[in-house]
């Protein structure tokens, strides 16, 4: 099987961030989410996920708590915040022009 | 900024964290292990399979921790508490290298606090940095237009707009009493411009400082500012002291404030206690100045200085001083001069320095200089000592480094942590040194002068601490880098017990340091011992003059004895006196015998050019000063007193420069005027102890001079001066001393100067007999091993030590030879202080070698006795 496409570098940042700001959930919960809302097309290591959200958590965009999993285990759950939403809605934005960007200079150079 | 705070949570409550996150990872992976298991796995691989998927879970903590903790952060942390654990675990080493750099850096730190006390502080004024003097370019001293005269800086103070204001000022020294009648002390006064606290900043512990309308010029009013401390001490800090009279020289002035306590006075070491308006000067006579001196551009000389305009550079403000100065003197038609901006720290603590060109300053730095130079390698010696300790325990951790490199640590980490190692105990000495130096400095000072300056305050400062941190800085790189290469050094592999290498590289390095230390002790050693030969020298030296019978005495006319003439007459009588009480012969001088004065006059034969003029030593007295001092002359006879006569006297060295091999009597010579040689005066150490320069004697007129040479030293004629002056005016003051007194004085400054220096070349022979007892010490443990084998075979005790011995033989040697060498240089660099006595010494070189033999002998013999005490049986069964 080929390797996943890279991300690009700040991404999975934002990624989290959108996956987070439907529900809270713990890191294995997003790590699935994410694989399978890219249709197995983004599969996020585990080795980045966790230093990601540990980034989101020293920015203060999501909060941590530690709760009952559905099998009654405990696990850390991870909520947004008002700046995290806010820092998504101003990432998102940026994204989006980059990609504008560079689908423009792709269509007409 | 709140990530700081969530920052520094995260790293206290680190255990915490990393609890959380293992737990975290170990769920992630426990409900990867479910999400396999219905795969179809063999049951007992899922676990197995989860954790592979998962990952290196131990670098997926680190990278999430280093999110939160910067990682060279965490590095550099572990290096200090690995550090510590490792220091505490060997305490001799530990208390041994702190107190050993201790010694090192702290000296330095106390000459530099000294230093930075005595010469690099500023007026004690607000903001300091912006204070500058405005002084001349031209080296000339006082004489006419070669200053900045009072009118030029009423001109200036006008005119000047990169400054805030310019301030002038005049030292001099004032009689101050509550009574008119009262007992006078004599205190260091002031005369300063009406702005002169205002544009220094310096608040009032009492009352105010000067208003405009007192310091009128033309129109004084007799006011004053007095010192803290003289109101403490002459008035009981009374609260209604502003107001009150006192009588400065006589004169009835008022107090209207008090100066702040931490205002000495435009100063950094003196303290200045009385301060009046320049205009009121004349009212008190506090200098010997002509009636128009505030107005003659002529005039000099005003001491000016003025803080910068908000914003205004320096070289500004030079410029536009500049112009106007050029302006003004083009004016007047005066020749024009440069001036320069200097900062107020004044590098002349111990003369009465007011600018950098002063010739005692210039002394002080250069005995700063040396003792820095001293105290430097005093402390390059501290770091060998320390250095071969570090290459000692480098070895024995061998193993331990071995085992790291193994495993995988990159060398430059381990290197790192060995100088962290160095850091601290750098550290420990530094702050040890500065506390030490705090402590220590004020009272060492005391004993060394008593009468030092009670004012000066040695606390060290920002300076200071800069200072020390650079050279522990120093210090670690000098004593911790070569060991930690070494010890890391990639070789053979780890260490089985009982393995010791004896390779030549290492024992290259510590053979280094060890000819080091022995090389500066001997500097260290032969310079105290030249220092302490010139003494001899200069005391057993025959001076040329009598000096055990002779008095001088100083007079000064009490103010208000009116002008040059009427003074003149004043001084007369006091001769006239003086002889008619019995007490001839009296002779006159401008310098008392033996002091260190250099004052000299350019002197060129007739027919040549004004530039091949020669400086030679100028002394002015009267004809009787030859016969009072028993100075022989070798031909002709003294001089006639009259000025128009023009005769000279010179000395054999004199006259042997100008007339090598004639007879000098009679010729002419020229020194701003034409004079004739009438004697020739046998050559005496009447200038000091240096070698005897060309001196001309010339004849100064009986009232111009102020020292009277007396025969009789006892305390009996000074006695019968007192009384008969006071029976010609009772208001004189009058100060006496033996000769023989100012002999042991003037040599007071050189013994204490040859004490320092065998102090810290003592010092320096204790550190190296420490090194080199450490040396050998290690060299026998290192061979142990060896030398019980050899015992065993048969060798003898003394065969033994022969052979630890030889291993340090090239060092030692090389060391000492390399030593005496450079002192060789030292000699020369201290040839002024020797007074005469030979560079090369050899008694000097003589007994140093010897001192260093024995020293030498001593230190080595304890462990090459325990060498050749070595028991084989011992030695081979603990392997």
């Amino acid at each position: 099987m080929k390797e996943p496409p890279d991300l690009l570098p700040g991404t999975l940042d934002l990624l989290v961030l959108r996956i987070l700001a439907r529900e809270s959930m713990h890191g294995y919960a997003v790590a699935q989410r994410l694989k399978e809302l890219s249709r197995d097309v983004l599969q996020v290591g585990e080795s980045s996920l966790y230093p990601a959200l540990q980034r989101l958590l020293l920015n203060g965009y999501v909060d941590a708590e530690w709760g009952a999993s559905e099998n009654n285990r405990r696990a850390r759950y991870y909520t947004i915040t008002k700046a995290g939403r806010r820092q998504l809605a101003a990432e998102r934005a940026e994204f989006d022009e980059i990609v504008a960007a560079i689908q423009r200079v792709l269509q007409t150079a | 900024m709140i990530n700081w705070f969530r920052r520094l949570r995260a790293r206290i409550r680190y255990r915490h964290f990393e609890h959380d996150l293992t737990e975290e990872l170990e769920f992630h992976r426990q409900m990867k292990e479910e999400a396999l298991a219905p795969d179809g796995a063999a049951t007992g691989d899922a676990p197995w399979r989860a954790q592979r998927e998962l990952g290196n879970t131990t670098l997926m903590r680190e990278d999430a921790r280093h999110v939160w903790i910067a990682p060279w952060l965490e590095s550099v942390w572990q290096d200090m508490r690995y550090a510590l654990r490792s220091l505490r675990k060997h305490p001799g080493f530990t208390v041994t290298a702190t107190i050993t750099l201790l010694l090192g850096i702290g000296l330095n730190t106390m000459l530099f606090t000294l230093f930075n006390a005595l010469a690099l502080r500023s007026w004690p004024v607000a903001d300091p940095a912006r204070v500058v003097r405005v002084t001349p370019l031209s080296r000339a001293t006082r004489g006419r237009g070669d200053g900045i005269s009072f009118a030029e800086y009423r001109f200036l103070q006008r005119r000047a707009t990169s400054f805030s204001g310019l301030v002038a000022l005049e030292r001099s020294g004032a009689r101050i009493a509550p009574q008119p009648s009262g007992q006078a002390e004599y205190v260091q006064a002031c005369s300063v411009s009406g702005n002169f606290f205002d544009v220094l900043g310096v608040a009032m512990a009492a009352g105010r400082a000067f208003v405009p309308e007192e310091a009128v010029f033309g129109a004084p009013r007799a006011v004053t500012v007095i010192g803290d401390a003289l109101w403490r001490r002459r008035f009981g800090a009374d609260p209604t002291i502003v107001g009150r009279t006192v009588y400065i020289n006589e004169q009835p002035f008022t107090i209207v404030g008090v100066a702040s306590p931490r205002f000495t006075g435009p100063d950094s070491v003196r303290r200045y206690e009385l301060f009046i308006p320049l205009p009121a000067m004349p009212l008190v006579r506090l200098q010997a100045h002509e009636s128009d001196v505030f107005d003659n551009p002529e005039r000099c000389c005003a001491e000016v200085a003025g803080r910068l305009a908000p914003g205004v550079s320096a070289p500004r403000a030079t410029a536009e001083i500049a112009s106007l100065l050029g302006r003004f003197r083009a004016e007047w038609k005066l020749r024009p001069i440069g001036v320069r901006l200097s900062s107020t720290a004044n590098l002349g603590p111990l003369t009465s320095a007011e600018s950098l060109d002063q010739p005692g300053s210039r002394r002080v730095l250069a005995v700063f200089s040396l003792l820095f130079v001293a105290l430097f390698l005093v402390l390059l010696l501290a770091c060998a000592n320390v250095g071969n300790l570090q290459l000692a325990r480098g070895m024995g951790r061998r193993r331990e480094i071995a085992i790291r490199l193994a495993i995988g640590a990159g060398r430059r980490r381990i290197v790192r942590q060995l100088l962290t190692e160095s850091l601290l105990l750098s550290l420990a000495a530094g702050g040890l040194s500065m506390g030490f130096a705090a402590v220590l400095l004020g009272p060492i000072l005391r004993i060394m002068d008593p009468r030092a300056n009670a004012s000066l305050s040695v606390a060290p400062g920002l300076a200071v601490l800069a200072f020390t941190f650079v050279f522990c800085l120093l210090a670690v790189l000098l004593t911790g880098l070569a060991p930690a290469l070494r010890a890391t050094r990639p070789g053979p592999a780890i260490a089985s017990p009982g393995w010791q290498e004896v390779g030549i590289g290492r024992v290259r390095l510590r053979s280094v340091l060890l000819a080091t230390q022995i090389a500066l002790t001997t500097i260290l050693l032969v310079a105290a011992g030249l220092l302490t030969r010139g003494i001899v020298t200069a005391m057993s030296s025959d001076l040329g003059f009598a000096v055990n019978d002779i008095l001088v005495a100083q007079v000064t006319p009490p103010a208000g004895s009116g002008d040059a003439s009427l003074r003149s007459g004043w001084f007369r009588g006091v001769l006239d006196t003086l002889d008619e009480a019995g007490l001839g012969p009296i002779a006159v001088t401008n310098i008392a015998p033996l002091a260190d004065s250099r004052m000299s006059v350019g002197v060129r034969l007739p027919g040549e050019r004004e530039s091949d003029a020669r400086h030679v030593r100028m002394l002015s007295a009267s004809p009787e000063y030859f016969d009072l001092l028993r100075i022989p002359l070798v031909a002709g006879r003294t001089y006639d007193p009259r000025p128009s006569a023009r005769e000279v006297v010179v000395n054999e060295t004199l006259a042997r420069l100008l007339w090598p091999g004639q007879q000098a009597v009679g010729k002419t010579l020229i020194s701003g005027a034409t004079w004739t040689v009438v004697g020739v005066a046998k050559d005496t150490r009447i200038t000091g102890f240096e070698t005897v320069p060309p001196v001309l004697h010339w004849a100064a007129s009986a009232t111009s001079v102020p020292l009277i040479l007396l025969r009789g030293g006892g305390p009996h004629t000074e006695a019968r001066v007192r009384a008969a002056l006071r029976t010609f005016d009772p208001r004189i003051a009058v100060s006496t001393a033996a000769l023989s007194d100012s002999l042991r004085s003037s040599l007071r400054n050189s013994i204490t100067g040859a004490t320092i220096a065998w102090a810290i070349g003592l010092l320096g022979l204790a550190l190296a007999v420490v090194g080199v007892f450490g040396v050998f010490a290690y060299v026998v443990e290192e061979r142990r091993r060896e030398i019980g084998i050899r015992l065993a075979l048969g060798a003898r005790g003394v065969q033994v030590v022969r052979l630890i011995l030889a291993q340090t033989r090239t060092a030692t040697l090389g060391g000492l030879a390399v030593g005496f060498i450079l002192s060789l240089g030292a000699g020369q660099v201290l040839r002024a202080y020797l007074f005469g006595a030979s560079p090369f010494d050899p008694i000097a070189y003589g007994g140093i070698a010897l001192l260093l033999a024995v020293s030498a002998a001593v230190a080595a013999y304890v462990p090459a006795r325990r060498a050749s005490r070595i028991d084989p049986a011992v030695t081979l069964r603990c392997e």
